[in-house]
């Protein structure tokens, strides 16, 4: 693999898990009725999300 | 790149596991609730990729979004379950094992046929956050607040 292209994917990887460790560290300090409500929240959305990819909207022309 | 991916989508549930040593068994199972939510989400957009793309036939949308559905209903069920027993027990963790064990049996017999390869690591870290929250739970100990 060329050098570079190994260090910008190890750095790609590297600033993932930053991010993700970031995220889950706010996250950690939560107590359960706040994941709780952030869960309930989340889970709408999916599910708006899911019934919009079941029933596309038509194309309008 | 699929290495990468796999270890991207598995490192929140790690973490989680990691860290639910130091709380309590509410607390865990409802950071493993928001975790199965959290993979859920991560799902939905490869679909609507997958469908932009035309790489996923309507029989595998049906299925794939439908399972998705379904583990999102259950979570909310368990999530509901885990409220009432918060409100109304000690903190013992063997009533929040068994819920969880409700929520896993509730989605384990549906199963997907030929889901496409780029899919597949976003169902199985789905299930590794369902399959976590036991694994939460049971490493639970600190005091609920």
């Amino acid at each position: 693999m060329d050098p570079t292209l190994a260090v910008n994917l190890g750095l790609s990887i590297l600033d993932s898990v930053l991010g993700e460790i970031a995220k889950l560290k706010a996250q950690h300090g939560l107590t359960g009725d706040q994941l709780a409500a952030m869960a309930d929240t989340q889970d709408l959305d999916n599910l708006a999300a899911i019934k919009a990819l079941l029933n596309p909207a038509p194309i309008t022309q | 790149m699929v290495t990468r991916k796999r270890f991207l989508l598995l490192f929140p549930l790690l973490f989680l596991l990691v860290s639910s040593c130091s709380q309590d068994p509410y607390t865990a199972a409802m950071a493993g609730s928001k975790d199965v939510s959290d993979a859920v989400s991560s799902a939905i957009p490869i679909v609507h990729q997958l469908q932009v793309d035309n790489l996923i036939s309507q029989a595998q949308q049906n299925d794939v979004l439908g399972y998705l559905t379904k583990v999102t209903l259950a979570n909310q069920d368990f999530r509901q379950t885990v409220k009432q027993l918060h409100s109304s027990i000690g903190t013992g963790p063997a009533p929040y094992l068994n819920a969880a064990d409700v929520f896993l049996k509730a989605v384990q017999n549906q199963t997907i046929v030929n889901v496409p390869a780029k899919l597949q690591p976003y169902l199985n870290a789905v299930d590794a956050a369902i399959r976590g929250i036991e694994i939460a739970v049971s490493n639970a100990k600190g005091v609920p607040h």
